[in-house]
């Protein structure tokens, strides 16, 4: 049989040869001069598509932008397994003129964009006759540019982002709302019930979480079953619910950044927070209260959902998320913030990190397929005004925002009371099913001169300012916007998964089982650069960082 | 001695002993279903703070009520009952004609063409290149896509051929051959009587794969003629796309998040329900082998 | 055994027939069974277009797939994604913990749909025997996600079913050494059921009569269990066992998922999980190829041993 196995395979890669197709023809190769044909007014574009909306041929935002164009788009939308979807068609050579909302990582952009699939877009996005809008914002932020220049020199993609800083509420230095991932909180109630002060060290949280659990604070303030109080709970390494807050005490957060634990310092240097003494201790000293019974014992394998029921229940004493109104639902207001704590010896260092608000350029890119690139870009020219990137991003103005403009000249969103009554759907599903996903790039200063930022945005980028920054020390962070050479790319595609894998299994098991031996520690540490290729994780971060600096 | 007939235990209580031990498997197969079912009706913040063993908790429709509400759910349904129809047919005819044949100790070729098939159990050539064909023998858009890419169910083809191998008596069709029934002949009026039961096997097994798919119908079918699972799917894609929209605006994530918990137990009872209730109409013939064949012999 | 029983008798003419087809020439032989090669025709056509013709795609396991570049015009890399593979810091433990789950899964939930099935089919009330194969067979629709999210719930420290009737507090997703029990009992309860469909309909074959005369001899249930039904399932059992043999090395992906925690890797990380992160989520066809060819390898291995073994002992083949 097995004969008749090996002979049947030869048999087959003879007719794989036979029935090879070619899909191997490379499109023009794309010049520094923008094609000038302008025949082509009828375009086919994939896109993505928020699961709510409902489509987007009668949208009037686009219908209006398309006339003025002078163009037809025929819209083929997707609202599940796009990239899966998109790759497919791609890869069968099925091109529409253009791509939009995939996402594609820089890693697939380069692929797709130096193969010919997708078109160079440098001639027409600095070409003030095609692209008015866009070349002024680029000439005018030349940071967006270099973001999305790929290492050969070539842009495959239109820029976009949300950059809701604190830029945006006028602050003169602009940090995202994502500086701070993860705010922590406490019962106030059930402290002040204990005669307990807002805890300010390690030391007195843990006296504070004993007396939560000893008194059974959830059974005798809010009636829950009996020995239901969880002290603290956390989901491990999560986003917004991880416990990575609390080792500020030693001397480090390590937030998953561009690279999980990757840390540029004061001095500029870059470095694995995951092989710093502080971490070793921080995971040692809270083995302690995990041991103790003081951290739920739930915090390595419960999902968001379960958390969020157990928050909501009042259960849970210690707690972090991305606000608290939404975690503690109906006990909100026993809730306050707990701030960064102290460590033993008066350490506080809490990092801040730039990842939510990256320019990208996955939103929108052009296949060879399209004829006159230049009658599409016009198009998307007018996604770059504040006005018509807030009707694309919310809603058209008169459904999503009123006709007339507030006093300082912006324009105000409907509430959600008034959506409801109007349209029958909460602000959110309004939002959700007139919102176009693509290349929409707004600028921290549309929120100042074109329409109000959220209620709940601005009042955590208020908190962040006028609370969590007081624990920040230095505002150094490594740039998210660093552009990689292709053998930059393939380094951190080798190394990284395994690498950001292993660290974060090691941690939750010294967490769980207690911190490493000496013996154990310095293990881990040479195994992380024989194995798990860390030198070379940080060499590529620190090489991208250099360059990034220099160009500055 | 020990073999006599009176010491053999009784089928009274070889019954008792049966029947118990069924029951025992009964209920421990049954809860966790009565389980999803409460689920489907009770708030999900109960169902994850252990409230909900027994009875539901907070109780409610929504879950329900949101399945419902979507307009396509009616010609899901009906995609779906016309696709798995066809799709059973088409799969069992498949499999007889390549099983039979193979069954046939005595056909040249026989283990040659056995291997043909079963080579494409464990080589295929990815999702993108059976796609090219796909569309390239025109098939995009159609139902047929559904159907004959997948080809010739392989491992149920072995165990079908296997079994007109063991379990159809040689001699009944050397005996039809013999009167001067063609091959063809005997096939349709000796094998396939004879075969009920696991005719039977094969078509709820088709009839499962082809109702559960939503995978082929995305990929093929373009957003035409969608079935029920792909349906369902959607509804709950909706639902957690609401959630994130929440988030950011009128923070309503969690009590969003709450209806896409409540989706997900609803949508898979209204897409077993109509599987559980065609069951027991296939699973009559298993019981009818022998007799089938009875009547013939 | 059933076959010497069966009602009606080989004819003289029939065993007469039987020698002489010995006799004819293989072009005869053709000619002989052109009906049965014209019933084939259909079957092996759809393979040939959708089954052999897209197999070129498995050239880019040994190509840098480029989809710029196609299947064919791709860089050729040779073993280069093997050789990542093997290199990975987890390979030995994914290997490991693959053909572990699958080996431990193999020897519980083969034998029990089996051993379940024999027992309905003795079963003499055909209602009750009705009612228990239906709702045996309804967790099969149990989507992975749902099955995973109640696994969650019963077993969960607070308030989980499991702990409460054991009065502990233990978070059995984070014990590596739960892992296997928890992905195997949780299969065995979602298919036994439908696992045993199969061979209930084999056990319908079986001649009534046969029962009858055991019960004339004194036969227990379990003698009759033991000398005819399971002589009756042994061939299907057998060639079931061959195939789960043959995917050995397919462990469904999504399951493992979804119950995977840092803390129980030492046991749940599989080559399955692997493959979804670095080649599907990342569209790297050419690895996930070649990780396919590999586990394809080892479980044709391990199907032909497994083949060759069962067609020793008994007359089953799988080929």
């Amino acid at each position: 049989m097995k004969k008749l196995l090996s002979l049947a395979l030869a048999a087959v890669m003879l007719l794989a040869l036979l029935t090879a197709c070619g899909g191997g023809n490379n499109g023009p190769a794309n010049s520094g001069e923008p094609n000038t044909n302008t025949d082509q007014t009828e375009f086919n574009i994939i896109s993505g598509i928020s699961a709510l909306s409902g489509g987007y041929d009668d949208n009037p935002v686009l219908n209006a932008m398309m006339e003025n164009a002078g163009i037809k788009i025929n819209w083929e939308t997707m609202s599940d397994s796009l990239g899966e979807q998109v790759n497919i068609r791609l890869t069968g050579g099925e091109l529409p003129d253009a791509v939009q909302a995939v996402g594609w990582s820089n890693y697939d952009l380069g692929r797709y964009g130096r193969g010919g699939t997708f078109i160079d877009l440098t001639p027409y996005v600095t070409d003030a006759s095609i692209m008015p809008n866009l070349s002024a914002i680029l000439e005018k932020y030349p940071q967006i540019k270099a973001a999305i220049t790929q290492d050969d020199g070539k842009i495959y993609g239109l820029p976009a982002a949300e950059m809701m800083g604190t830029g945006a509420t006028g602050a003169a230095d602009d940090y995202s709302i994502h500086s701070i991932q993860q705010f922590s909180m406490i019962n106030k109630a059930w402290l002040d019930d204990l005669g307990l002060a807002v805890p300010e060290t390690v030391e007195e949280l843990r006296t504070a979480l004993q007396a939560f659990k000893d008194n059974d604070m959830a059974h005798k303030m809010y009636g829950a079953d009996a020995g239901s109080t969880i002290p603290m709970s956390f989901g491990f390494d999560q986003w917004c619910w991880g416990q990575n807050i609390f080792y500020a005490p030693f001397g480090l957060t390590n937030w998953s950044d561009v690279c999980a634990d990757l840390r540029l310092t004061k001095d500029k240097e870059v470095v694995f927070d995951c092989v710093s003494d502080g971490y070793r201790e921080a995971i040692t000293y809270y083995h302690d209260w995990y041991a103790d019974g003081l951290i739920d014992i739930e915090v390595f394998s419960q999902d968001d959902k379960q958390y969020l029921a157990k928050c909501a229940q009042g259960y849970v004493g210690v707690a972090t998320w991305w606000e608290i109104n939404e975690l503690m639902a109906d006990h909100a207001a026993d809730y306050v913030y707990l701030p960064p704590l102290k460590g033993p010896d008066g350490t506080c260092t809490v990092t801040i990190k730039s990842a939510g608000s990256a320019v990208n350029s996955g939103m929108l890119s052009i296949t060879k397929a399209c004829e006159s690139p230049a009658n599409l870009l016009k198009f998307y020219d007018q996604w770059y005004t504040g006005e018509n990137v807030m009707q694309l991003q919310y809603g058209p103005i008169g459904v999503y925002f009123h006709e007339e403009k507030d006093a300082q000249g912006m324009y105000v969103s409907i509430t959600d009371e008034e959506a409801r009554e109007k349209f029958g759907k909460s602000a959110g599903e309004l939002k959700a099913a007139s919102e176009v996903q693509g290349p929409k790039l707004i600028l921290s200063e549309y929120y100042t001169n074109v329409f109000h930022m959220e209620e709940r945005a601005l009042q955590r980028l208020d908190d962040l300012q006028n609370f969590w920054f007081k624990y920040v020390d230095d505002f150094t962070f490594y740039p998210v916007d660093c552009v990689f050479t292709q053998s930059e790319l393939d380094d951190l595609d080798l190394y990284r998964p395994d690498f950001e894998n292993h660290v974060k299994e090691q941690e939750a098991l010294w967490f769980r089982d207690g911190g490493p031996s000496d013996a154990e520690w310095e293990a881990y540490k040479q195994d992380l650069i024989d194995t798990y290729g860390m030198n070379q994780i940080l060499e590529v971060y620190k090489n991208a960082y250099d360059r990034y600096a220099a160009a500055e | 001695m020990r073999k006599s007939k009176s010491t053999g235990m009784s089928d009274k209580a070889s019954d008792i002993i049966l029947v118990t031990i069924c029951t025992v498997v009964l209920l421990i197969v049954a809860y966790p279903l009565y389980y999803v079912l409460i689920a489907s009706f009770s708030d999900p913040y109960d169902v994850y703070a252990g409230k909900t063993f027994l009875l539901p908790s907070g109780f409610t429709f929504d879950g329900y009520k949101a399945v419902f509400a979507d307009p396509k759910i009616v010609s899901g349904f009906l995609n779906s009952v016309k696709y798995t129809v066809i799709g059973t047919i088409f799969s069992v005819v498949m499999l007889y004609i390549t099983a039979y044949p193979l069954a046939q100790k005595d056909l040249p070729g026989r283990k040659w063409i056995s291997l043909f098939f079963v080579f494409t159990m464990y080589f295929g050539g990815g999702l993108v290149p059976t796609y090219l064909v796909v569309r390239d023998t025109g098939l995009m858009g159609s139902m047929w896509a559904l159907f004959l890419p997948g080809g010739v169910g392989v491992g149920n083809m072995i165990i079908v051929r296997n079994y007109f191998q063991n379990s159809i008596p040689h001699d009944l069709v050397e005996a039809s051959e013999i009167d001067g029934c063609s091959k063809f002949r005997t096939f349709l009026s000796v094998v396939i009587p004879l075969s009920m039961p696991i005719l039977a096997v094969q078509a709820v097994f088709a009839m499962v794969a082809y109702w559960n798919d939503w995978f082929t119908a995305m990929i093929y079918l373009g957003g035409k003629g969608e079935p029920l699972p792909l349906v369902l799917r959607g509804i709950l894609m909706k639902s957690s796309a609401a959630s994130e929209q929440a988030s950011m605006i009128s923070g309503g994530y969690a009590e969003l998040n709450k209806q896409t918990e409540l989706i997900k137990f609803c949508s898979m009872i209204v897409a077993a329900v109509p599987m559980l209730i065609a069951y027991p109409y296939v699973q009559k013939y298993f019981e009818k082998g022998f007799m089938a064949g009875a009547v013939k012999g | 055994m059933k076959k010497s029983e069966t009602p009606v008798r080989i004819s003289a003419a029939g065993s007469a027939a039987l020698s002489q087809r010995s006799g004819k020439t293989l072009g005869q032989r053709f000619l002989d069974n052109w009906q049965l090669y014209a019933l084939l025709l259909i079957p092996v056509v759809l393979t040939v277009v959708y089954k052999y013709i897209p197999m070129y795609g498995i050239q880019i396991a040994f190509r840098d797939f480029d989809p710029n570049l196609g299947f064919t015009a791709s860089r050729w890399v040779g073993f280069d994604w093997f050789t990542r593979f093997f290199k990975a810091p987890t390979f030995w433990r994914m290997m490991k913990n693959t053909v572990l789950i699958s080996f431990y899964g193999l020897l519980w939930s083969f034998p029990i749909p089996i051993i379940l099935s024999l027992i309905i089919n003795q079963v003499r009330f055909h209602k009750f025997k009705r009612v228990v194969q239906t709702v045996l067979y309804a967790p099969h629709f149990i989507s992975v996600m749902v099955i995973c999210g109640m696994i969650k719930i019963f077993l969960s420290p607070t308030g989980g079913l499991l702990n409460l009737l054991l009065g502990t507090q233990i978070d059995f997703l984070t014990q590596s050494e739960a892992f296997r029990t928890i992905y195997i009992a949780s299969g065995i309860w979602q298919d036994a059921g439908w696992g045993c469909i199969i061979y209930l309909a084999t056990l319908a074959n079986v001649d009534p009569g046969l029962y009858e005369a055991a019960k004339m001899d004194g036969a227990s249930v379990f003698q009759r269990i033991l000398n005819i039904d399971i002589p009756e399932l042994l061939p299907m059992a057998i060639l079931n066992l061959i195939m789960a043999a043959g995917g050995i090395m397919n462990v469904g992906f999504e399951k493992v998922w979804l119950l995977q925690t840092d803390l129980n890797k030492a046991t749940s990380d599989v080559i399955a999980v692997y493959v979804y992160q670095q080649g599907i989520e990342q569209a790297k066809y050419s690895y996930s190829t070649a990780v396919g060819l590999f586990n394809t390898a080892i479980n044709i291995v391990l199907l032909i041993i497994v083949n060759k073994i069962a067609s020793k002992a008994s007359d089953v083949q799988f080929v």
